[in-house]
């Protein structure tokens, strides 16, 4: 009984099922006739007769493994069973139940029931694994089975394997082009689903609305499905307010004769939909359908490497698109009475799939299959509204531009996200609301600053004589009066008199540049300028003494009668671009924001708290809220100093002086204060925070709850929308809130559409604060303050989204998208991962150009008490944002850069030099200035500073040998000092001059010792060397195949074909090679055959690379049993993490997948791993040793150091099986001699070159031996010892008889090469000498990067265990003949031509 | 394997066609070596070469040795999974691949 060979389409379902196997996939469609007429048992026989015409029913699959699936037989798997008989309902309890179940593969691909229905007749029910059947399959079977039922005769539907070789070369050119610059979103909503469970809503389309999609199809010849389609693409991409959309449709891949097969030939395409301005929507479908129809022709690329395509193009960075889109078309033939339904969402892995059933009697009916977790019962109905709404304006002509995508409940439901309603007086204003206060409680206090407090009544008359002394120059209602005072007591009657003397007040800083001040009063056309004589640069402009005006003592001047929709007050905010914009706001948003009803927080101080430190600065309009709140309620307000503003302890003192129990300060400066004792004490009594301004974190809400008792409130709004926009309840973290009284939220998309419920959209808000507009820019304020649908909303420019509970949830700033070398990044996105980090306080991220290149800087300071690791912060951040997301540069700060508002100053940070940059740390002593410029003379650049990095300055591994020896000689240090390796590990000026000149002489390489070695010496301890027993390998995966060893281990497993079951080979494409054709290449190389014969059958290749954490990428469906890890970068030197990411990560994602397949782990280790010492204790490194205190130097074989650490830490922890092959120097076959190893990369080599270059050889080195390992052998034992039954141990594959260096150098003498052997202090002084000139470096070259370090011996290896372990089996090592010798020997002569 | 060769002066044109192997290799080197005399420049034309072992590959270096004290050796035309093979054994860097 053979496999049958997977056709594409079912491929992609295996490859899917493994990929999501640990999401419980399930790969379950089913097919439901009802026959109300007919009894079970001629259904079942009818079933059966179906099930018996068609060869699909015959396949099984031998164990759980997609790949194996064969033909059991000639006759069915199963027949159809008769179940019990149930209600309609109990039946379709059931059938929901069951579709929902996975199909046991190892029993059955189907099962085939019917059911008898106690209210009359039956229901067949068919349960498939959608590998044998697609939706189309299972209509044919439908129809044949109501076929039998008709007495009809039905064909048989031979099952055809496929046999299309048909490879879509310019699959990748189509995909690429058919993406080019797109702008779209996988997802419409943010929230992720948790589980795989989906539910289905169903509901038919009305019937007038139906109609009306077939004649427009019918008039504008279009077919009904596209017309449904691009409807679907029209809300995609406005509820993602993108121009394009991305759906996948399924598009059956069938030949002719495969039309009436029953099987499964379905492949997945995605569509991309791309709106445009002036488009009706019919012109609009029609585009669509051309686009369906190019990409559908394209889809025999398959789906999972158009995935690929785009992943690597970084147009997309995970998911393609969450939405599906099917349409069935089924029009039975037949007399008898049924009714079909099917189950196709058991396949789903996306968010919603809209199915769309074309009925026999001309309706249509709709299915959304949704996910649980990111779609409910309403946001399902609200989804089909939206469908009927686009169709119905859509069909009636409607321009897609002009047409509305939510539905009139989903409308109403986002407009009721809106704060309390209550009536706000249109008398109030603020001169009203502080009457009245002085009325109701004159006596009581309402203003401490400094030593000077005044009462209500004070505070009311203080203000008035201002508000006289204005009008009495001059001032008229409508006017404006700006103000620049230092920060007392008399800030606040300017305010309050300003506001009664009829004029809208403008805040100054006295710390503006004087242009600034003179651009706001020219803009505003202030009437006057109100300051003092105390106040730093008052003289440089004309102003009224404030002094004087607080003196003014005629009461006889009439004030001005305040209405509500005057302007109160401008603000000037610093525009995105130059000059800064006046904000005007009216009395009508002060008196809505301090009603005591307005929000959480004023509810909380007017019920509970006394008063309140205000040390906003007057600038900002949060000082308004903290000020007017309190005040207008009968609160006091205790005004900070300049002082209290930015100093903790000075703002604790502000808090006991009056007992004020109310403070207002932004989450930056809390997090900040609470390392100060003295704030931390003066707290204790304080009952409310509101930190308003930025987005508050968790972690500090938490804290302030639980430590303190006091709860904090976060409030977000615009300048323009009076103060605030919403506020959350104390202890809320995860949103912004819900918006205060009287004003409301809608997110809009670019298009200025509202978004669907729940999506992400421009935050815009509406209500009684929205405000006048900005002072005389008449295009900005019509373009931010808009008409709405009869509302007048301000766009905000910020992102949010709606929580089911209608809270806000704050993204970022709509232009906090940026690119970084052409990818798009989302800040916001990254700041939220890095304030996940435990210990952060607050952070921000941005990009900063740095020498030409953009790199993305995170910055972040750390909560009080804590403390935070770059290293785990990184590796955190890595594990759940996409690689290029990840910041190069991790800054922590002692505190973040504020503006005077107290908000993170982005323009500040962005300041902050970073380490990455080529800051320029000047050399200043001899010696660094000898580095520095030894760097400068190599890298031909000037000004090279002591902390610039010789590797990101251009610097090669050749440029590193000529700057050592500039270093040394430039220093007068004994050559050798500087060891080639330690440019790596020391890369700037600073740190190699500390390396040389450092307090610790000891350099003890890579740090080993602090690394937990709990349990790992039991494990590799207890190897044994009596393991004879040999075990099948089953599938094996290999990896490394291209490499010089990998190959030979693949060739010595094709010609041991009863060792193993099927050989993938893990492989890259590289350039226009497929990984196919690159394996067979080498193949043929190395073995003159390419074993074609047995591929596809024996051994197969698979694209795909061991630094991918999925491995493969394209679909590969074999199950795994043992891998053999090759794969290795074997640069000796490299800067950056090539060597950990080939050689460690790439370790820990086998280690995963070879968990996740049971398999067993062989990793292709090195020798080298026992490492040097100083210690002559350590005279042995056996195959039951691990760490022994060797120290290693060297980042290559650290790599493969900690590759050994992590599996044998997976072996301890995880019972994962493992073998470590530890080898030694790789050389030519010894069956043929045939030398064809990479000379260039091969260290022993090169340093016999070096040796030959040179003519002489150190007298040590002559005497000593060297191991040779003939590639062939080693591959061949390799695989023996991997075949041993005998798990978690480490074999040392080389021969035991070691080649003396005398017999190759003799040789070399014979090929005509005269190599002198000097003493070894000769032979160093012949290297001193060389050193001084280009052409000896050149020469030396091969001894450098072999270099042994210091004064480190290399600790012996032995093999015992290996040897007799290879012995036992009957395996073992050829002896290493002269004639193999002469071989290498002049192999290497051809080498030294070059 | 198929070899068509074409002296022109002191330039010898050589195009290999089909499979380089152990079987195919001495056949080339027969052709090639015993025609270099005065040859000052050996262009390889290996547009249609379809695989290369490692024992065609020894004949190569053969030739290069020997255009090495006489003149140059140019490889033209070569595909892909010849390129592989250079890079794989590091003789991209050292032959002359155009």
């Amino acid at each position: 009984m053979s496999c049958i060979n997977l056709n594409l389409s079912q491929k992609e379902i295996a490859m899917s099922e493994v990929a999501n196997s640990h999401k419980n996939a399930v790969n379950t469609i089913s097919l439901k006739i009802k026959l109300p007429d007919i009894d079970c048992e001629k259904a079942s026989k009818a079933v059966d007769a179906v099930l018996a015409s068609a060869d699909v029913f015959t396949l099984t699959v031998d164990g759980s493994l997609l790949d194996r699936i064969r033909v059991a037989g000639a006759a069915p798997v199963s027949l159809c069973e008769i179940a019990d008989a149930k209600t309609i309902e109990e039946a379709e309890l059931y059938m929901s139940h069951w579709d929902k179940q996975t199909v046991d593969t190892s029993r059955e691909l189907y099962k085939a029931e019917v059911i008898p229905i106690k209210e009359g007749g039956c229901i067949v029910y068919v349960i498939f694994h959608h590998i044998i059947i697609d939706g189309y399959g299972m209509s044919l079977f439908a129809q044949r089975v109501l076929d039998v039922l008709a007495g009809k005769d039905i064909p048989h539907s031979a099952f055809l394997s496929d046999t299309s070789t048909a490879e879509e070369s310019d699959g990748v050119q189509f995909w690429q082009k058919y993406f080019e610059e797109a702008e779209f979103e996988p997802a419409i909503f943010a929230e992720k689903p948790t589980c795989s469970e989906f539910f289905a809503f169903n509901k038919a389309i009305d019937r007038a609305l139906a109609n009306k999609i077939k004649e427009f199809a019918k008039k504008e010849n279009l077919t009904p499905a596209y017309v449904m389609a691009a409807a679907y693409g029209l809300y995609l991409a406005e509820a993602t307010g993108k121009k394009d959309a991305v759906m996948l449709m399924p598009r059956l891949n069938r030949t002719p004769d495969q039309m009436q097969t029953i099987g499964c030939y379905t492949l997945l395409v995605p569509v991309r939909v791309t709106l445009s301005e002036k488009e009706s929507f019919a012109d609009f479908c029609r585009r669509v359908e051309v686009s369906a129809r190019e990409a559908s022709r394209n889809k025999g690329y398959g789906y999972d490497r158009i995935l690929k395509t785009l992943r690597d193009d970084n147009i997309i960075s995970e998911s393609l698109s969450e939405y599906v889109f099917n349409f069935y078309r089924y029009e039975f033939d037949t007399t008898i009475n049924h009714e079909t339904d099917y189950s196709v969402a058991g396949a789903m892995h996306n968010h919603l799939t809209y199915n769309v059933f074309s009925n026999s009697d001309g309706g249509f009916n709709i299915r959304l299959d949704c996910r649980e977790g990111v779609y409910n019962n309403q946001r399902a109905e609200f989804f089909f509204d939206s469908m009927c709404r686009i169709l119905n304006a859509g069909t009636d002509g409607a321009m897609t531009r002009d047409i509305s995508i939510v539905g009139e409940d989903e409308y109403n439901k986002n407009l009721s996200v809106y704060g309390v309603s209550y009536d706000v007086s249109c008398e109030l204003t603020i001169p009203s609301m502080l009457r009245e206060n002085a009325a109701k409680t004159p006596d009581a206090y309402a203003l401490h600053a400094g030593e000077v407090s005044l009462t209500f009544k004070e505070l009311d008359e203080v203000s008035d004589r201002i508000a006289r002394a204005l009008v009495s120059r001059g001032v008229k209602k409508g006017d404006c009066v700006a103000f620049m005072l230092n920060r007392d007591w008399r800030i606040i009657p300017t305010i309050l008199g300003i506001s009664k003397s009829g004029a809208a007040f403008i805040p100054v800083d006295p710390a503006y540049p004087q242009d600034r001040v003179n651009y706001i009063i020219e803009n505003s056309k202030a009437a006057h300028l109100i300051s003092s004589q105390n106040v730093d640069n008052a003289d440089k402009y004309t102003y009224l003494e404030i002094d004087e005006l607080t003196d003014f003592s005629d009461i006889s001047v009439v004030l001005p009668e305040i209405k509500q929709n005057d302007t109160a007050y401008i603000i000037y905010t610093s525009g995105t671009t130059g000059r800064p914009k006046g904000v005007m706001l009216s009395h009508k948003g002060i008196a809505n924001i301090v009603h005591p009803d307005n929000n959480p927080f004023n509810r909380d101080i007017t019920k509970n708290c006394r008063g309140i430190v205000a040390i906003g600065s007057i600038c900002f309009d949060i000082s308004l809220f903290e000020i007017f709140v309190p005040l207008f309620n009968g609160l006091f307000v205790e005004f900070g100093n300049e002082k209290a503003m930015f100093d903790a302890s000075e703002l604790a003192r502000h808090i006991q002086k009056h007992n004020a129990d109310i403070i207002h300060c932004t989450p930056s400066r809390i997090a900040a204060y609470l390392s100060n004792p003295a704030f931390a004490d003066a707290i204790k009594d304080v009952k409310a925070i509101l930190a308003a301004g930025e987005v508050l974190p968790g972690s500090l809400v938490e804290e302030m709850q639980n430590t303190y008792g006091i709860r904090m409130y976060n409030g977000y709004g615009p300048t323009e929308t009076t103060i605030g926009a919403t506020i959350t309840e104390a202890g809320d973290m995860v949103s912004i809130g819900k918006p205060i009284g009287n004003m409301g939220i809608v997110l809009l998309n670019n298009n200025r559409k509202m978004v669907p419920f729940g999506a992400t959209g421009e935050i815009c808000v509406h209500g009684n604060g929205v405000g006048i507009g900005y002072k005389d820019r008449e295009e900005e304020t019509a373009s931010k303050y808009i008409s709405w649908n009869g509302l007048r909303l301000y766009r905000t420019g910020d992102l949010g989204h709606l929580g089911e509970d209608s809270r806000l949830i704050y993204h970022g700033r709509n232009d906090r998208q940026v690119k970084l070398r052409g990818l798009r990044i989302e800040l916001s996105e990254i700041e939220k991962v890095m304030s996940e980090v435990s210990g952060i306080a607050l952070c921000n991220c941005m990009i900063k150009k740095i020498d030409r290149t953009e790199h993305l800087v995170g910055f972040y300071t750390v909560a009080a008490g804590a403390s935070v690791d770059v290293q785990d912060m990184r590796a955190f951040m890595k594990s759940r944002l996409t690689p290029y997301m990840v910041p190069d540069i991790l800054k922590e700060l002692p505190s973040m850069p504020q503006t005077p508002g107290g908000k993170t100053d982005l323009k500040a940070l962005a300041l902050i030099p970073v380490e990455y940059s080529r800051v320029y740390k000047k050399p200043i002593s001899h010696k660094e200035n000898a580095v520095c410029s030894a760097f400068e003379t190599v890298l031909k650049m000037e000004n090279v500073g002591l902390d610039d990095n010789f590797f990101e300055l251009g610097g090669t591994s050749l440029d590193a040998v000529e700057v050592i020896l500039q270093i040394e000689n430039k220093l007068n240090l004994e050559n050798g000092i500087i060891e080639f390796g330690d440019l790596y590990r020391f890369p700037t000026p600073s740190l190699i001059l500390d390396k040389i000149y450092g307090e610790s002489t000891v350099d003890d390489g890579f740090d080993l010792k602090s690394l937990d070695y709990s349990g790992i010496d039991a494990i590799i301890g207890a190897t044994s060397d009596n393991a004879t027993e040999t075990k099948h390998l089953g599938n094996i995966l290999l990896t490394g195949v291209t490499g010089y060893l990998g190959i030979h281990i693949l060739i010595d497993l094709l010609k041991r074909p009863d060792i193993c079951g099927k050989i993938v080979c893990l492989a890259r494409p590289k350039k226009k090679l497929m990984a196919e054709r690159r394996v067979k290449t080498n193949l043929f190389y190395f073995n003159e055959e390419d074993f074609s014969e047995g591929y596809g059958d024996k051994w197969i290749v698979a694209e795909g690379d061991i630094t991918n954490p999925d491995i493969f990428t394209e679909p590969c469906d074999v199950h795994i049993d043992t891998i053999i890890n090759s794969a290795a970068n074997v640069a000796h030197f490299a800067y950056g993490d090539a060597l950990t990411k080939n050689n460690t990560d790439g370790v820990k994602n086998l280690i995963a997948f070879a968990k996740n397949q049971g398999a067993t782990l062989c990793q292709v280790s090195t020798i080298s791993v026992g490492g040097c010492t100083d210690n002559s204790d350590l005279n042995e490194f056996t195959e039951t040793d691990f760490y022994i205190g060797q120290k290693i130097h060297n980042s290559y074989i650290y790599s493969k150091y900690m590759a050994e650490y992590v599996m044998l830490r997976a072996a301890v922890d995880d019972g994962l099986k493992i073998k470590l092959m530890r080898v030694g120097n790789l050389q030519g076959r010894i069956a043929d001699g045939e030398f064809q190893m990479n000379m260039q990369t091969n260290a022993f080599g090169r340093t016999m070159a070096s040796y030959i270059k040179l003519g002489a050889v150190p007298q040590s080195v002559y005497n000593a031996s060297v191991n040779f390992s003939p590639v062939d052998e080693t591959a061949h034992n390799i695989v023996s010892l991997t075949a041993l039954d005998i798990e978690n141990i480490a074999f040392h594959v080389y021969p035991p008889k070691e080649v003396e260096f005398k017999a190759l150098f003799d040789g070399l003498k014979e090929l005509g090469h005269n190599i002198e052997i000097l003493s070894d202090a000769d032979f160093d002084a012949l290297v001193q000498k060389k050193k001084q000139n280009a052409e000896g470096r050149e020469q030396l070259e091969g001894l450098v990067t072999a270099g042994i370090e210091g004064n480190l011996l290399e600790i012996p290896i032995t093999n015992h265990v290996t040897d007799k372990c290879l012995l036992q089996s009957g395996n073992g090592w050829s002896e290493i003949t002269s004639d193999y010798l002469n071989k290498y020997l002049s192999a290497l002569d051809d080498l030294m031509l070059f | 394997m198929t070899i068509e060769k074409n002296l022109n002066g002191t330039e010898l044109n050589v195009k290999v066609v089909g499979r380089l192997d152990t079987t195919t290799a001495p056949e080339l080197e027969g052709a090639v070596m015993g025609s270099l005399a005065g040859v000052e420049k050996l262009v390889l034309d290996f547009s249609e070469l379809e695989y290369l072992s490692s024992a065609g590959l020894r004949v190569l270096l053969q030739a290069q040795k020997t255009m090495n004290k006489q003149g140059e050796m140019i490889i033209k035309n070569v595909n892909e999974t010849v390129s592989e093979i250079f890079e794989v054994t590091g003789f991209a860097d050292i032959l002359t691949i155009e």
